[in-house]
């Protein structure tokens, strides 16, 4: 049951539960993950300027440094590993404010040791296959530049998080086209497989909140029942 | 009726009567100095002038007296067949009726009132007994001096009623202004941070009325407060509770999942139907977390959505099925678009229960594949939207349709399920002053209808 992956791929656990801590340790160490755990928010700030991993797993309920100020903390020193936060106590809030501070991903506990490891795993294979070609992407006043992964409105840019910057650049490449929430899943997460999730909607409202905000008009449009278009109206 | 139209209308109704009066008594005692000065004329000229009239009525002739005695009738041998009366001076058209009993009497003539003054005057021997004279004098410029000021004094005192009307209504709205800032005030509560009005209005009728009203609005808020912190506690609680229960939970699940996954032992099985029982436990524990998140939903959660953005949540709910059955989602758009408030949360809680409900349930009995309408139908006056779900599998019995709606039932012929997700979407219904109907749906099978706001009587 184990995921194909390089076997190398390194996974940091930061978790102040010890039980969850050590299962969480053995479980991915059984999906041939090379894991390295801290217990709060400062020793997996050291942690990850320290060593370089392919995912950090967050517990959002640390003692000290909460998973969200760490979020921010990595992002705003422009390390843009993959995070997966763990929401435990408020759900919704929880959630909500580790997305906002750059987290890719989210899993309520309780969850299943196969979903995580299949999540970790697309992060990883999705962060490889970053693309490389560099171009940029006009529609309107709007300007994406995929080489510096920033999109811009004149020569102002949107304050995007990375996972927001994906999702845009995916819809962008794909004018016209109408892309089902599990291409997009696919395309922006790496996510091949069956989950269960509604982190594409949560994104696409994120994403359309700043679009707006940025004096852009109404560029990403919904298709009921099938999902998601990028066109200009 | 408007306070200030009510002070100047009452302040014209009470002038006007005062004037009324005040012009009927002004009227009546101008009226009775000026027949008072009447009479005095007629009392001093026939002082002056009744012998002199007497003695000369017969020598001078009539026409002598004519412009000197302005009008008068001398009347000789009253009672005797030699009875000569002499009119001098002005006399009305018809003529005056005949002289009567000495003294002072009023008379019409046509439309005239005459008033007439007669003495007797005995003792002019020329003359002999009974000689009346009898002045007279028209009362018409008078009576239509007395009519012209009574029609003056009440035409200038309508003019001051409507004036004081006027006045009244100035100050009925000055003296109804701090009312009306009590009443913006109170208005204004209901969006207010701090449950009071100001202390002073100008007014101390007004400034008490507000006393009264902050002293109710002061134990308003501190029961608000009580509430508040006791649901704050209550979902503190459920929280933590929740968290609790999910750490421990978590670590067995993935030990379990270890253990599974190193292990292929006797024990496997044993193992297996362990962590079975733990993700059944997961389940619960999630749903028992959104009754009380539903139960003590809080106005912060609640989001103005469009029919967009409402059909949107539906869509995501729908489309992240999994199932062989078939969803289509249908949004009756109304004329206008409405936006309402709901707590979107909540409402993805409940269709997902629903759909759940409808996709494990709602199948067919022949096990071909099934089919579920999503509406979504918006109320035109309300704007409160209405999520009808219909499915095609066998239905619920009628008898069973209120009992579904409790925790921990199930309809009488499920076998599984925890039967908590029904007692969740009629929660969440609540929490939008809604309710949840179950009946037949036109497919055949269930239908269930989730109002997110109150149904019109």
């Amino acid at each position: 049951m184990s995921t194909p992956h390089a076997p190398i791929d390194r996974v940091l656990v930061v978790e102040d539960d010890d039980a969850v801590r050590e299962a969480i340790r053995a479980g991915l160490a059984l999906h041939a993950f090379d894991v390295t755990v801290a217990h709060d928010g400062e020793s997996a700030i050291a942690a990850v300027i320290d060593r370089m991993y392919d995912v950090v797993i967050l517990d959002v309920g640390l003692p000290g440094i909460s998973g969200i100020d760490v979020c921010t903390h990595l992002r705003r020193q422009e390390i843009d590993v993959p995070i997966l936060i763990l929401s435990a106590r408020d759900e919704v809030g929880d959630r909500i404010a580790g997305l906002q501070a750059g987290a890719d991903d989210y899993l309520v506990k309780p969850f299943d040791l196969s979903e995580l490891a299949a999540r970790v795993a697309a992060l990883i294979r999705r962060a490889s296959l970053r693309p490389a070609i560099t171009a940029v992407v006009r529609f309107g006043d709007l300007r994406i530049d995929t080489d510096r992964r920033r999109a811009f409105v004149g020569d102002d840019a949107i304050d995007l998080t990375r996972r927001e910057f994906d999702l845009l650049h995916a819809l962008a490449t794909n004018p016209g086209v109408v892309l089902s929430r599990l291409r997009l899943l696919e395309l922006v997460w790496g996510y091949d497989f069956d989950v269960d999730t509604n982190v594409v909607d949560v994104f696409i409202g994120y994403l359309r909140r700043k679009l707006a905000a940025a004096g852009l008009p109404p560029l990403i449009g919904t298709v009921r029942g099938v999902g998601f278009v990028f066109e200009l109206r | 009726m408007k306070l200030a139209t009510r002070t100047g209308l009452a302040a014209l109704v009470a002038s006007a009567i005062a004037i009324l009066v005040l012009a009927n008594v002004v009227a009546t005692r101008f009226e009775r100095v000026l027949s008072d000065r009447v009479d005095e004329t007629l009392i001093e000229r026939a002082a002056s002038s009744a012998a002199v009239l007497v003695a000369v009525g017969d020598r001078i002739s009539v026409s002598e007296l004519n412009g000197v005695i302005a009008s008068a009738r001398v009347v000789t041998g009253m009672g005797t067949d030699a009875m000569q009366t002499i009119e001098v001076g002005q006399q009305p058209s018809g003529g005056l009726p005949s002289v009567g009993e000495p003294g002072l009497r009023t008379v019409e003539v046509g439309d005239e009132s005459w008033r007439l003054y007669a003495v007797s005057v005995d003792d002019v021997p020329e003359v002999g007994d009974r000689a009346v004279v009898e002045f007279a004098e028209p009362l018409g410029s008078v009576q239509q001096r007395i009519r012209d000021s009574r029609r003056r004094v009440i035409i200038g005192g309508f003019v001051a009623a409507i004036g004081a009307g006027v006045i009244g209504w100035v100050f009925g709205r000055r003296a109804a202004r701090p009312l009306t800032r009590l009443r913006h005030d109170a208005a204004a509560l209901g969006g207010a941070e701090r449950l009071a009005v100001a202390d002073r209005y100008g007014t101390p009728e007004v400034d008490d009325v507000a006393a009264a009203l902050n002293a109710g609005l002061s134990d308003l808020s501190e029961a608000i407060e009580r509430r508040e912190q006791a649901l704050a506690a209550a979902r503190d609680f459920a929280a933590s509770a929740t968290h609790e229960l999910r750490t421990p939970l978590q670590s067995a699940m993935t030990n379990l999942d270890v253990a599974l996954a190193a292990e292929a032992g006797p024990g496997a099985a044993s193992v297996a139907v362990a962590r079975s029982e733990l993700a059944r436990m997961a389940v619960s524990l999630t749903t028992v977390q959104a009754l009380s998140q539903a139960d003590l939903a809080q106005s912060q959660w609640f989001d103005q959505l469009d029919v967009d953005a409402f059909a949107d949540l539906a869509d995501e709910v729908t489309s992240r099925s999994s199932s062989t059955s078939r969803i289509e989602l249908v949004v009756e758009q109304p004329l206008s678009v409405a936006h309402f408030a709901v707590w979107p949360d909540g409402v993805r809680l409940a269709l997902d229960n629903v759909l759940r409900n409808a996709l494990t349930h709602g199948r067919p009995v022949d096990g071909s594949p099934g089919h579920v309408v999503v509406r979504i139908v918006v109320d035109e006056t309300t704007g409160a939207p209405t999520i009808v779900v219909d499915d095609d599998g066998p239905g619920i019995a009628a008898d069973d349709r209120v009992r579904v709606m409790a925790p921990f039932e199930r309809g009488s012929t499920a076998t599984q399920g925890s039967g908590l997700g029904l007692a969740v979407v009629d929660r969440v219904a609540r929490a939008h002053s809604g309710s949840v109907t179950v009946g037949s749906s036109p497919l055949g099978g269930t239908r269930i209808e989730i109002a997110l706001g109150p149904r019109r009587a």
